[in-house]
């Protein structure tokens, strides 16, 4: 049986991501992707014909440009897409706020709406993105272990303190002032118009079933801002070709190192052998042998469903069972015929195109979910990707593909397996536009809405949470995926997590993946080391 | 306020020193006279009845049951034919003990579990991904325990359906007792002949009355906890936060024992294949002993008279068993006077005639014909006196198998 340094389970971008690292060292690595498409949630399909469709991920800002061409991404077609636009939000009846790549455009913007929120902007721009680059920090590196602070973990806790404090002392502590504090807060600090804040606010949102109010969001506004452009917004990039793309250029980088990626391969389960990961077996009977594997599913369903619990202790399974997975969101993707009839639309809709119009908005979305119901009024996050990308759909149309906040996975009444459910949400989205971008349904040639569950079936994201566990204060850095195992081992020998589940979090971000690699690579030359003395 | 078990209207008349203590939640008879003497005489010469409905206890079923207890206990639950029971303890993932309790085999796939204190969420939380359920079935099964050479003939002429007579040591049988269900084990927590009785509470006064009935003629006595104290300790019985700690309560990590350490390792059972909880760290610890190990120590009665004789005074031992700490020194030797352990129960046992106690203990000193010193303190000086290290049980009679 041919044996192989590393099996990779899931060909999400983070594994991919380890794969490729893994490659790059000489490893000989597979890489198993249930799905014909590679890229798990950031994933590019025909869902339309024709039509190159980002499934759910469709903003790779987060993912470091310089770690793209570490990885020699571009040599593997990866082209990235920085529309002047990068949000704007819907405030009713037409009207629009649009920030600009060119803070001059956006100074102009804010103004038609607050002379002061347009004056303060350009200090709140600098503000997040000083903040930002602190919490870049941490996320960097691997997460700090507080219960185990041995001689050699403080040493390695001293680059990233040294690379924080030379952001400046006062910085950091503003940013565990700041990190904290409800989005609604430290939005009220700076900024006085509704449309101003509702459209920062939304940043707070991805990631929690939390509404603006709720404690930890401005951590998250920072977290989504850790790309580190200094616009005063989320970090924001698309990759030309749609994000698959990118997933695929990451394969392309493991392949060229000799790393091999099956798709339409199904790990049912991994093998244990006196209580150390030998290998995985797939869904056909087939079994891999492996040095070690290495799972980009999220933790509850490598657990729970690849080791089995009854294979793991009851104390860690305890923590696994409370790991917060909570899908919150459903994806509309439509077929466009034309652009709807705003002014400018080809120039302001190229980026995040927000239903965010206040606070309040988006509060009393969070509230029904918080009940277990979709929102009634959602939070739409639109992109339309032939804006900046034209070749993703034939000629004369577009594609817009809508993230719908809140669609809890839980329901407290109905499921998502009923058409009811699924048509309400339809219709309370086709309302909301006919509200804020009148015009926009009569464009509509076709539509597919994927729901939480449809997110649970197809890329495998437990309770449909993409970010393969909530990003909270309480599920970050150490305690990410559970607090002391935060460092990609895991309670079974030489198995180990790279996933969104891991530290530093969800979204397309690479980190995960490329710290996981690092932490494997250290850990099986230690292990090497014992082996090789005895 | 404290509750009150099945039995608790006929127990509360009978207990005339009115003297009751919280056994988890429940009022329980320390003794049923103002003294425990007799009630302790009725376990090893008559029969002695106990209401030991507080115990909590759990049922396990499903097709996964026997692989779930044998992946909870460290004895193994698989080769538990149906129809035993096996006593056993349960750990934590570190090998620490956790509660200890006996097990019943009821059929291939249902399983009762007592235990000292609650472990539901724990049981269900091995449970996860397995096709076995747990539940609490603590109030729904009130639990008599009848101990004492005469226990045997009162159920030969009471229970019905059943043959007590055949029924080996730590079996289990369903039988009535007049028109009342009941399951009968073959158990007990004096180390005598014994029976523990399980029943619906509603036909708890039924029987109780049956048995005091039908034991009049036997010696029975309804007993207290005071008399199950020594004789637990004579039969060498180790009671949790006594002579072990939780890993649950303890407050710091060196209270906490591993089975090896409480002298229970005849009770780990590493099978190939198995994993229970904690067996990885356990094979280590069997590879390379901890060096703590229980022992059972005998004081040397006529030095302890001596030292009270010293004062003026008869020996003024507790008339209870005690579950005061007292340390143990080296008696001879390299490290003369260096303290070696603790005694954790001690008793003056009345059918031995002896001052005995069980103990943790450095396992090098906890060879049975070791000499020790146990510190004793008279008119509140501490003194030493003289101490044998012995096997245990301290007390065996043939008749508990028999």
């Amino acid at each position: 049986m041919k044996q192989y340094d590393a099996v990779v389970v899931g060909g999400g971008h983070n594994a991919l991501v380890t794969a490729a690292r893994l490659a790059c060292e000489r490893w000989k690595v597979l890489v198993l992707e249930q799905r014909a498409v590679l890229g798990g949630a950031a994933s590019t399909a025909e869902i339309f014909p024709g039509c190159a469709v980002n499934v759910a991920a469709q903003d790779a800002g987060l993912f470091p440009a310089g770690f793209a061409a570490d990885l020699g991404l571009d040599a593997h077609g990866l082209e990235w897409i920085h529309p002047p636009a990068l949000a704007t939000s819907l405030t009713g009846g037409g009207e629009a706020l649009t920030l600009w790549r060119d803070p001059a455009r956006t100074r102009d913007d804010i103004a038609r709406h607050s002379r002061a929120d347009a004056a303060r902007f350009p200090d709140w721009a600098d503000h997040l993105h000083t903040m930002a680059r602190v919490l870049r920090v941490a996320l960097d590196h691997p997460a700090p272990a507080p219960h185990d602070m041995t001689a050699r973990e403080r040493l390695r806790l001293l680059r990233p303190l040294i690379r924080a404090g030379r952001l400046g002392k006062r910085t950091v502590v503003e940013l565990l002032r700041v990190a904290p504090l409800p989005a609604r807060d430290l939005l009220d600090d700076w900024f006085e118009s509704d449309a101003l804040k509702g459209m920062l606010a939304s940043t707070a949102l991805a990631g929690s079933r939390q509404g603006p109010s709720a404690m930890g969001g401005a951590l998250r506004m920072l977290y989504h801002a850790t790309g580190c452009d200094p616009h005063g917004f989320r970090s924001s990039a698309f990759v030309k070709g749609g994000i698959g793309a990118l997933s695929a250029a990451l394969a392309a980088a493991a392949r060229a190192h000799g790393a091999e990626v099956r798709t339409g391969t199904e790990v049912e389960r991994i093998l244990m052998e006196d209580g150390a990961a030998t290998g995985v077996a797939l869904a056909g009977g087939e079994e891999i042998a492996a040095r070690c594997v290495i799972s980009g599913a999220d933790p509850r369903r490598t657990f729970f469903a690849l080791v089995g619990a009854p294979r793991l202790g009851p104390e860690f399974n305890r923590k696994v069972a409370n790991i917060q997975m909570r899908g919150t969101t459903a994806v509309l993707h439509l077929l466009l015929d034309g652009l709807p009839p705003l002014p400018d639309a080809a120039e302001r809709l190229a980026g995040h195109t927000l239903v965010a119009p206040t606070l309040d908005y988006l509060e009393r979305a969070a509230d029904d979910a918080k009940y277990g119901r979709a929102s009634a009024r959602p939070h739409l996050d639109m992109v339309m990707p032939t804006l900046h990308d034209p070749a993703l759909a034939p000629a004369g149309r577009h594609l817009a593909s809508i993230q719908v906040r809140y669609a809890p996975y839980h329901l407290r009444a109905g499921s998502w397996q009923d058409d009811s459910t699924h048509d309400a949400l339809l219709a309370n989205v086709l309302t909301v536009l006919d509200d804020f971008l009148p015009g926009m349904r009569d464009r509509i040639v076709d539509h597919r809405l994927i729901t939480p569950l449809d997110l649970e079936t197809e890329p495998c994201l437990t309770n449909g949470d993409e970010y393969h566990g909530q990003m909270g204060l309480d599920q970050m850095l150490f305690m990410r995926p559970i607090a002391g195992w935060a460092r990609y081992a895991t309670p079974v020998e030489g198995l180990f997590l790279c996933g969104s589940g891991c530290h530093p979090g969800g979204g397309v971000t690479g980190g995960p993946g490329r710290l996981a690699a690092g932490a494997i690579l250290r850990e099986r030359k230690q292990v090497a080391r014992l082996s090789g003395r005895s | 306020m404290l509750l009150e078990t099945p039995f608790h209207s006929r127990t509360a008349p009978l207990c005339r020193s009115r003297r009751w203590r919280n056994w988890s939640g429940y009022a329980a008879a320390l003794s049923y006279e103002p003294g425990h003497e007799y009630e302790y005489y009725a376990v090893r010469s008559g029969a002695a009845l106990f209401d030991i409905s507080p115990l909590r206890k759990y049922e396990v079923t499903g097709p996964d049951a026997a692989a779930l207890v044998d992946r909870v206990v460290t004895r193994s639950a698989l080769d538990c034919p149906v129809g035993r029971v096996f006593y056993t303890p349960w750990c934590d993932e570190a090998g620490k003990l956790i509660d200890d309790g006996t097990v019943q085999r009821l059929s291939a796939d249902t399983f009762r579990i007592t235990a000292a204190d609650p472990c539901l969420r724990w049981f269900q939380d091995c449970a996860l991904g397995m096709d076995a359920s747990v539940r609490d079935i603590t109030l729904d099964l009130a639990a008599l325990a009848l101990q004492g050479p005469t226990s045997r003939d009162i159920l030969v002429g009471l229970v019905t359906g059943a043959d007590i007579a055949a029924l080996p040591y730590f079996a289990v049988t369903e039988g009535h007792i007049g028109a009342a269900p009941v399951t009968i084990t073959r158990t007990g927590y004096t180390g005598d002949l014994g029976y523990e009785i399980w029943l619906a509470p509603e036909h708890a006064l039924a029987v109780w009355d049956a048995l005091m009935e039908t034991g009049r003629g036997y010696g029975i006595a309804p007993a207290g906890l005071d008399a199950l104290d020594v004789a637990r300790i004579e039969a060498g019985l180790l009671l949790k936060e006594v002579d072990y700690v939780s890993s649950w309560t303890a407050l710091i990590e060196s209270r906490k024992s591993s089975p090896y350490e409480a002298g229970l390792g005849w009770t780990v059972q590493p099978r190939p294949g198995r994993d229970f909880v904690g067996q990885r760290v356990l094979e280590r610890e069997a590879a390379s002993p901890s060096r703590w190990a229980l022992a059972g120590l005998e004081a040397d009665w006529p030095s302890i008279e001596k030292r009270f004789a010293a004062v003026g005074l008869p020996p003024l031992v507790a008339g209870r068993a005690s579950r005061e700490a007292v340390p143990i020194y080296a008696h001879k030797g390299p490290g003369a006077g260096r303290q070696i352990g603790y005694v954790t129960s001690a008793t003056f046992s009345p059918i031995l005639k002896k001052y005995i106690a069980l103990a943790t203990i450095r396992r090098d000193f906890g060879k049975p014909g070791t000499r020790i010193e146990v510190e004793l303190t008279v008119e509140f000086a501490r003194h030493r006196v003289p101490a044998t290290i012995v096997k245990t049980p301290f007390f065996d009679p043939a008749r508990k198998r028999g």
